[in-house]
């Protein structure tokens, strides 16, 4: 008897010691057999967001509290340095606007005379941000406003200043946004004034890279990077960024959106692919 | 009787749920300081403070539901996580009867090259499974930031685990 138990505690024991390779090896496996974008995982993970966001927004409150007290004294302690900057800023605004509004008219004028086509806004909506799945190694958010919205795959998120990415995944309340610094992020672009094509490529660093230039293109610091319109996904030129560093192979763009510090983010659809609309998978 | 079962269920439950916390708030949009993952590493923290002290209140099967949670709510590759809570969770283990006995100092040295482990089995299996090299240079000011400043919240956590056994 005594025989008995003395095995059994050794099966067990040696069960409990084999259960983290098992698992390990689960693990493995599941990375094997299950892509990250398999339409079954993109279903369960909008399933998840409808039980896990207010789970998030409870925990997100303490954070919030520490967050906002530490940008008051930041603030409290940099007032006098910004109140100067914004004086110098608001002289050079002036400037600029009263060029910008010469440069409307003329613009309005020459397209009149080219009977351009401007891009139709089909809809548009103002969502919050709500989850950030981003870490050291992927870039995402999750906004509060799904299919139940009027959210479609492939709508484009737009901050105050500029265009921050696209939305890839749609669930019933939520949907996952996908901005041009993370490292699956891939936007056709064109750059400089002799716009050379090449493609913005997410790094998950603050400052997505060019690739694909022209052998005998280089671009330089300072051009303007606009999405180029190629493959139907972003409308031809939209601001996006300045070259930031002169690098042969790879230069640098800094954004002119910065995704990390929004909390709000406008979604607007310009109904350019269809096709995307199609792939677009149902929420449970 | 209840009052006891009740604190018996605490006890046991208190290591999964603290993790289970933090596991929601790595979601939280607001971040501390620019691209710092704040929370994350106290999950790593809280695995391996359990499964060198006291495996039963945080087994592989709660590690393993962690992380496959976290692989629900994030968007990189399936199975990640609670391939690398699970590695933690195996290799705190394993090196149990070595540094059982050792000094927080020690302890701590030996969580930082395991966490040095993780972030390395995470670059490389994003680029195995994408073809992309992430940027290290988030990853490293991360990993220098926790290896400085978080032993006061394993510290923390070792301090409530004695306060909620005392009650």
């Amino acid at each position: 008897m005594e025989c008995k138990i003395f095995r059994l505690k050794r099966i067990r024991a040696q069960i409990r010691r084999l259960l983290p390779i098992l698992f390990l090896f689960f693990s493995l496996l599941i990375m094997l057999l299950i892509r990250f974008d398999s339409p079954a995982l993109v279903k369960t993970r909008s399933f998840m967001w409808e039980i896990f966001v207010p789970i998030v927004s409870v925990v997100r409150q303490p954070v919030y509290w520490v967050k906002n007290g530490a940008d008051g004294l930041k603030n409290w302690v940099l007032t006098y340095r910004e109140n100067e900057i914004l004086k110098k800023e608001n002289q050079d605004l002036k400037q600029w606007r009263l060029k910008g509004l010469s440069l409307e008219i003329e613009n309005a004028e020459l397209k009149k005379h080219l009977n351009y086509q401007y891009q139709k806004v089909k809809s548009e909506l103002i969502s919050e941000i709500v989850l950030d799945e981003g870490g050291s190694f992927s870039r995402s958010f999750v906004v509060n406003a799904g299919k139940n919205q009027g959210v479609v795959k492939g709508m484009l998120a737009f901050g105050p200043n500029a265009i921050t990415g696209r939305i890839v995944e749609v669930g019933k309340n939520y949907s996952r946004l996908m901005p041009f610094t993370d490292y699956m992020s891939r936007v056709p672009v064109y750059v400089g004034e002799d716009r050379k094509s090449a493609v913005l490529m997410g790094g998950n660093t603050d400052m997505p890279y060019l690739q694909f230039l022209n052998e005998n293109d280089t671009a330089q610091k300072g051009d303007l990077v606009v999405s180029s319109g190629y493959m139907g996904v972003y409308p031809s030129n939209l601001p996006i960024g300045r070259i930031y560093q002169e690098d042969e192979f790879t230069p640098n763009v800094v954004l002119f959106e910065n995704v990390n510090v929004l909390s709000f983010v406008r979604l607007i659809d310009f109904g350019l692919d269809e096709n995307l609309l199609k792939q677009d998978i149902e929420a449970p | 009787m209840k009052v006891n079962l009740l604190k018996t269920v605490l006890y046991y439950l208190f290591p999964f749920l603290w993790a289970l916390l933090f596991v929601c708030a790595c979601f939280v949009p607001e971040r501390l300081f620019r691209n710092f993952h704040q929370f994350l590493p106290l999950v790593l923290i809280i695995i391996f403070y359990f499964a060198l002290f006291s495996s039963k209140r945080l087994n592989v099967i709660a590690v393993f539901i962690l992380g496959i949670l976290a692989d629900f709510l994030s968007p990189s590759i399936f199975g990640l996580n609670s391939f690398i809570f699970v590695g933690m969770f195996f290799m705190s283990n394993l090196l149990q009867p070595y540094i059982y006995a050792f000094s927080f100092k020690n302890l701590w040295c030996v969580f930082c090259g395991l966490m040095l482990l993780c972030d390395i089995l995470w670059a490389w299996f994003t680029h195995l499974f994408t073809g992309v090299w992430v940027s290290a240079s988030f990853w490293l000011v991360q990993y220098v930031f926790v290896c400085l400043f978080y032993p006061i919240i394993i510290w923390i956590t070792g301090k409530l685990n004695h306060l909620i056994k005392d009650i």
